[in-house]
């Protein structure tokens, strides 16, 4: 039988919940609908201790260590896994309808095809969502899906290839095919948020490393912690109402304190003071409660998802 | 950012990006964005993207950047980019390439 490995890497066992719940509903059944024999991995990129087995049945766990030092090498080393195919679904993507992404395995019957991407990044194949056929894969240099930085003596003008861009590079230069959907059509069954892991490990890292007065330096001149920060408000909301606990919260134990809590946001947000900015977080906040309202749509609960702009507003 | 005789010394708290420290720079705390280091001792803090080019590593987080000379001797390797631009895991820090 051929097999299908489902396989993400997590730091955090509260997202990890979310994105297992929806793969085991949608994803495995759909999968096996196909034929396929489907395995589920999570890698676990930090707090392995904090991931309890019981509350991800069906999950093969695996943990950094030699040969898996971070995500990077997970994905290389996860496609020496026993397996004939591997859907690489970050922690924050969920798909919303597993019979679509299951109805595209019927490309891999053409042998030129090298994978399937199920959400673009600025319209080119990407890594939140790639199926990939591990022949294919196996065949390239190591580090396979790593990131690069090409022409380093460049810097700051060098290019810096995303993981997995460099593989479909050499992928289609071999004459191989990446099936690469959409934007619209990936909008209508993906669910995609973005850098909510990658805000959570900043705060850690940078106020373990330069303290907290840096931290939120660099939340007031990056819009992009704030938009990720919001996702992570969204997905809290969820979790909430889904499990009755706290979401990324901190060693106290205060709510979204190891991401950016709603005072935090609310603040931040009254500080900028030009339009512009203000506007783009609007539409970007927007985006985030609809995508949430989706996955509370599926599971049939509501949400009650706090306002961090108004206070803002009013504060002018 | 202090400055005696002859060094300048970065320290917790501060935040600079885009930035080019030299040779008699010192960090001791600071966290640096895209920034160059050429020649200093970057004794802690945080050195996120950008190009270490030359001086010394002693202690502090290596991220995202790219190490292209100079010395480790100590420190957080997270992951980052050797003089090739190839990716470097975490842990693979310059002295074990």
């Amino acid at each position: 039988m051929t097999r299908l490995l489902i396989a993400s890497p997590h730091r955090y066992p509260d997202l990890a919940r979310l994105w297992h719940r929806f793969v085991m509903r949608e994803l495995v059944p759909a999968f096996a609908a196909v034929h396929l024999d489907v395995e589920v991995n999570i890698f676990c990129d930090d707090n392995a201790e904090q991931f309890e087995p019981q509350y991800f049945p069906g999950v093969r766990f695996t943990r950094s260590g030699p040969g898996m030092r971070d995500f990077m090498e997970f994905y290389d080393a996860t496609l020496q896994a026993p397996c004939d195919f591997v859907l690489f679904l970050d922690a924050d993507t969920f798909v919303l309808d597993g019979s679509w992404a299951a109805s595209y395995f019927s490309h891999f019957e053409d042998q030129r095809v090298a994978a399937v991407s199920f959400v673009p990044r600025a319209g080119e194949p990407a890594i939140f969502a790639l199926m990939c056929r591990v022949e294919s894969y196996r065949a390239l240099a190591l580090p396979t899906l790593a990131c690069r930085y090409e022409f380093p003596d460049m810097w700051p003008n060098g290019v810096n290839p995303q993981p997995g861009d460099v593989a479909a590079r050499e992928l289609m230069k071999a004459g191989k095919i990446i099936v690469n959907i959409g934007e619209e059509e990936s909008m209508r069954h993906v669910v995609n948020f973005r850098s909510t892991t990658g805000v959570r490990s900043s705060r850690e890292q940078v106020t373990s490393t330069a303290g907290d007065a840096v931290w939120w330096k660099m939340v007031c001149m990056f819009p992009e912690y704030l938009g990720a920060g919001y996702d992570n408000l969204v997905l809290g909301c969820l979790y909430e109402a889904l499990y009755h606990l706290r979401f990324a919260e901190d060693s106290k134990g205060t709510a979204l304190g190891s991401s950016l809590t709603v005072a935090e946001m609310r603040q931040a947000l009254a500080d900028m003071r030009d339009s512009a900015p203000l506007d783009a977080m609007r539409r970007r906040f927007q985006e985030s409660r609809a995508n949430i309202m989706r996955l509370a749509g599926r599971e049939g609960v509501e949400l009650a998802i706090p306002e961090v702009l108004r206070e803002a507003g009013a504060a002018d | 950012m202090q400055n005696d005789s002859q060094n300048l010394i970065l320290v917790s708290g501060e935040l600079h990006m885009n930035k080019k420290f030299g040779p008699n720079t010192i960090n001791r705390g600071a966290a640096l964005f895209e920034c160059e280091w050429d020649g200093g001792r970057f004794e802690s803090g945080m050195f996120c993207g950008g190009l270490f080019r030359s001086g010394q590593f002693t202690g502090g987080m290596f991220i995202g950047g790219i190490f292209w000379g100079g010395s480790w001797e100590g420190g957080s390797w997270e992951g980052g980019f050797d003089r090739a631009g190839i990716y470097r895991y975490r842990s693979e820090c310059p002295g074990s390439l």
